[in-house]
């Protein structure tokens, strides 16, 4: 055992007390922010621990009153950036700029919209599985799924994202403005893998 | 307002990004153009998806309880470790990743004979190959790689280059100071898929120590020694000292160095 049998300091221990208070009560979600990321669950727990042992270590940094789950996700998304993933940092070869841009939307209203009687739409999310939901995210490359999932999944501010990322903000906005079109077009996919949808005869 | 700059600010909107100016004139858009309100709408619903229908994940209980154990540690009073106890390399708790897990060492010689020696041992790392796996010997261990590094220098009185060694792709997990003969060695262990036989290069301090044997190798001249489970190899290049440590036979090693040479 590493552990020793000598008590913590007092000092050791109130901070571990506004820790658990403060940084812990985020474990749930810094653990599925590292499960979007890394795909892996026991990579996942490796880095969601890495990042609690950091955090901890550097707590008194935290300015108490301010986004905890932001800060904890800024030191997970570097550590899974500067350890984890170095090999597939490499842009994806996406363009941001590539002429047409999927809309699911138009897809939907479009051609959907004139094959179904009534609300296209509702047939189409509700026939979409949380599976799917979840693969539409771990099936974009790395630079957009990051922004996704702090964005749509985290809620994290376009400034605490480019921060975590250390990126612009212009980028953060480019590649979560992609990331979603990327999402529609998984969804659309899977949809019309499973005869839900199918592209029309015209298109 | 006109549709076309309503769609522009439309992820804004939706992300809560817009300021109270643009906020009140895309809101007022979408009070008279039924189209934009559709698109919103849609869009909207779209996000809600990853909010509404990916399973509430839960961390695993023991995660939680892994990470206030290695909280506890960090606390502990950093004193010299007893060299003689063996340790398990993880505690249940903390195995997460079991499988797959190489451990890598890094081998940091320093002679403690010569006191004055304190100044860093230039240590690079060069190459490595892969490595069986291993389940024990672990001393120290935080998830922390800066701690790792930083109680490893305490113990051995310089400065490593164990960041350099992280920049390559292994996470520092922990390490240990072992006593051999009149050196002081200190290993590293690394969670990586990938390494095995860690190389270092010593641009200081002579290597000489009497558990060590002298072996002749495809005409060239080696040192070598095991110590505990470990086998350690130096040779020199250019003037310079090479290192390598590996849980591989002795004749691994030297094959190793030879297809360097
Ligand atoms: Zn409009």
């Amino acid at each position: 055992m590493i552990k020793r049998k000598d008590s913590p300091s007092a000092q050791g221990d109130n901070r571990k007390r506004r820790f658990e208070k403060e940084a812990l009560l985020h474990l749930d979600a810094v653990y599925r922010s590292a499960l979007r990321m890394t795909k892996e669950p026991t990579e996942a727990e490796d880095l969601v621990q890495e990042t609690f042992l950091k955090a901890y270590r550097f707590f008194d940094r935290f300015e108490s009153g301010t986004n905890c789950k932001a800060w904890l996700l800024k030191i997970m998304t570097n550590i899974y950036i500067t350890e984890y993933h170095r090999k597939s940092r490499e842009p994806s070869g996406l363009t941001y700029d590539e002429g047409e841009v999927f809309s699911l939307y138009e897809q939907i209203e479009g051609k959907e919209g004139k094959r179904a009687a009534t609300d296209p739409e509702k047939r189409f999310f509700d026939r979409v599985m949380d599976v799917e939901v979840k693969k539409a995210i771990e099936d974009l490359p790395q630079e957009f799924r990051e922004v996704v999932v702090l964005s749509l999944l985290e809620d994290l501010s376009y400034q605490e994202i480019a921060e975590a990322l250390g990126i612009q903000l212009g980028t953060v906005k480019s590649r979560l403005f992609r990331g979603r079109k990327l999402l529609q077009k998984n969804l659309w996919e899977y949809a019309k893998a499973k005869g839900i949808v199918s592209d029309s005869p015209e298109r | 307002m006109n549709c076309s700059e309503a769609q522009r600010l439309l992820y804004d909107y939706l992300n809560g990004e817009l300021e109270q100016l643009d906020l009140s004139r895309v809101e007022s858009h979408l009070k008279v153009c039924s189209s934009c309100l559709r698109t919103f709408e849609f869009e909207r619903r779209f996000q809600s998806l990853f909010v509404d229908r990916i399973p509430e994940e839960t961390a695993p209980p023991e995660l939680r309880s892994a990470i206030l154990d290695r909280i506890d540690q960090l606390e502990q009073p950093r004193t010299s470790f007893p060299l003689s106890r063996k340790r398990p390399f993880f505690r249940p708790a903390l195995v997460l990743a079991p499988i797959g897990l190489v451990v890598v060492f890094l081998a940091i010689v320093l002679f403690t004979s010569d006191a004055n020696r304190k100044e860093p041992l230039d240590i690079l790392l060069q190459n490595h190959i892969r490595a069986e796996s291993s389940t024990e010997g672990l001393i120290y261990s935080s998830s922390d790689p800066q701690s790792v590094s930083s109680h490893l220098e305490r113990e051995l009185g310089f400065q490593t280059s164990l960041a350099a060694y992280a920049r390559s792709g292994a996470i520092l997990k922990g390490g240990e100071v072992l006593q051999i003969c009149n050196c002081k060695v200190g290993l590293a262990y690394f969670s990586t898929h990938e390494v095995g036989i860690s190389l270092f290069i010593c641009r200081q301090g002579e290597l000489t120590c009497p558990q060590m044997e002298t072996v002749s190798y495809r005409n060239r001249e080696y040192h070598f020694a095991s110590i505990r489970e470990f086998n350690l190899l130096v040779w020199e290049e250019e003037g310079l000292k090479f290192i390598a440590v590996s849980r591989h036979r002795r004749e691994a090693l030297l094959d190793f160095a030879d297809r360097r040479a």
